[in-house]
């Protein structure tokens, strides 16, 4: 899969985990691995990216004795989400449109 | 290998990020870590089940340096200048002025002197009104005493010559007002003429210095 566009994939599921609830990272992961797997390396780019352009904003809670770092979506976070799906609602028809080719 | 000792050898691969970003990152990592120990395993599994340092370091490196070139992209993709885009242009432009020289020269000339012509005739036309103002006011005066001598006399006179002063006093008043905002005028036009001019030998100037600049 090209590199760029599996980076708007993931930064899609990561807020898409976020928009059911906050989460943290080893959680974010863990839910992720229902679809795909994911490592920190490759989460904690997207977090910090998704931070700066201001899809999530972050927060710490105290749990057992530490800090946890809990992200949260935000309003132009669900907006991405929206944009993401109609953009989809295209190629899943130009897809179809290509698989009937390859069928006959 | 232990939390600590994996931490510390994270740290030493991320030299390369300010000290916050560190932190930050040392902070991602450790929450990880026992995150995993909550969940049921051991320091060192945790530690083994999360990617080596070096492997975490060069993906923020990349990370930094694709967000580096994609700067670049857009910027170059950025249209570029019009000098840029077509240098031709601009050795036609010059060589038309060269060739175009006994013809823009004397209109040249022609539409300046017009310019400066018309600018100075309206100058003549408040130093005119500047005598009018004069005449009326000397006029006025001899009206004034003319009037004064001729009332023992004739009544009829003197009231003509009162008459007289009246008109003088308008007309004088009259072209007070209009030397005033005549001068307000021509000055503010005169500086807006000067500014303009002033203005395009200047952009004339930088754009053949930033021209000389983009060759070195």
């Amino acid at each position: 899969m090209n590199a760029q566009f599996k980076r708007g994939l993931l930064e899609t599921c990561v807020l898409s985990v976020l928009s059911r609830k906050d989460s943290y990272g080893y959680q974010i992961i863990k839910d992720l691995s229902a679809c795909v797997e994911i490592s920190e390396s490759t989460l904690y780019p997207i977090l910090k990216r998704l931070e700066s352009s201001g899809c999530l904003s972050s927060y710490s809670v105290e749990h057992n004795g530490r800090l946890r770092k809990f992200y949260h979506i935000s309003p132009h976070g669900q907006e991405r989400i929206e944009a993401f799906l109609e953009n989809w609602k295209e190629v899943m028809l130009v897809y179809d449109f290509i698989r009937e080719g390859t069928a006959r | 290998m232990n939390k600590e000792s994996f931490l510390r050898q994270l740290e030493k691969k991320l030299a390369f990020l300010p000290q916050s970003e560190i932190k930050r990152t040392l902070n991602f990592y450790e929450e990880s870590i026992d995150d995993r120990v909550e969940d049921g395993m051991s320091e060192e599994e945790a530690v083994a089940s999360i990617e080596r340092a070096d492997i975490i370091a060069e993906r923020i490196l990349q990370e930094q340096s694709s967000l580096c070139t994609v700067k670049k992209e857009k910027e170059t993709q950025r249209p570029p200048r019009k000098a840029e885009r077509d240098p031709s242009r601009w050795i036609i432009t010059l060589c038309l002025l060269i060739l175009g020289f006994p013809l823009w020269l004397p209109l040249l000339i022609v539409l300046a002197t017009v310019s400066l012509c018309i600018y100075l005739l309206l100058w003549m036309l408040i130093i005119a009104l500047a005598a009018l103002l004069l005449a009326a006011a000397l006029i006025f005066l001899s009206c004034l005493v003319s009037a004064f001598a001729f009332i023992p006399h004739s009544g009829l006179v003197s009231l003509f010559f009162f008459g007289l002063t009246m008109i003088m006093a308008a007309l004088g008043i009259l072209s007070w007002f209009a030397i005033y905002y005549g001068c307000k005028a021509l000055a503010l036009l005169g500086k807006k003429l000067a500014n303009s001019l002033r203005h395009g030998f200047r952009s004339l100037f930088r754009r053949k210095e930033k021209n000389q600049h983009e060759k070195i």
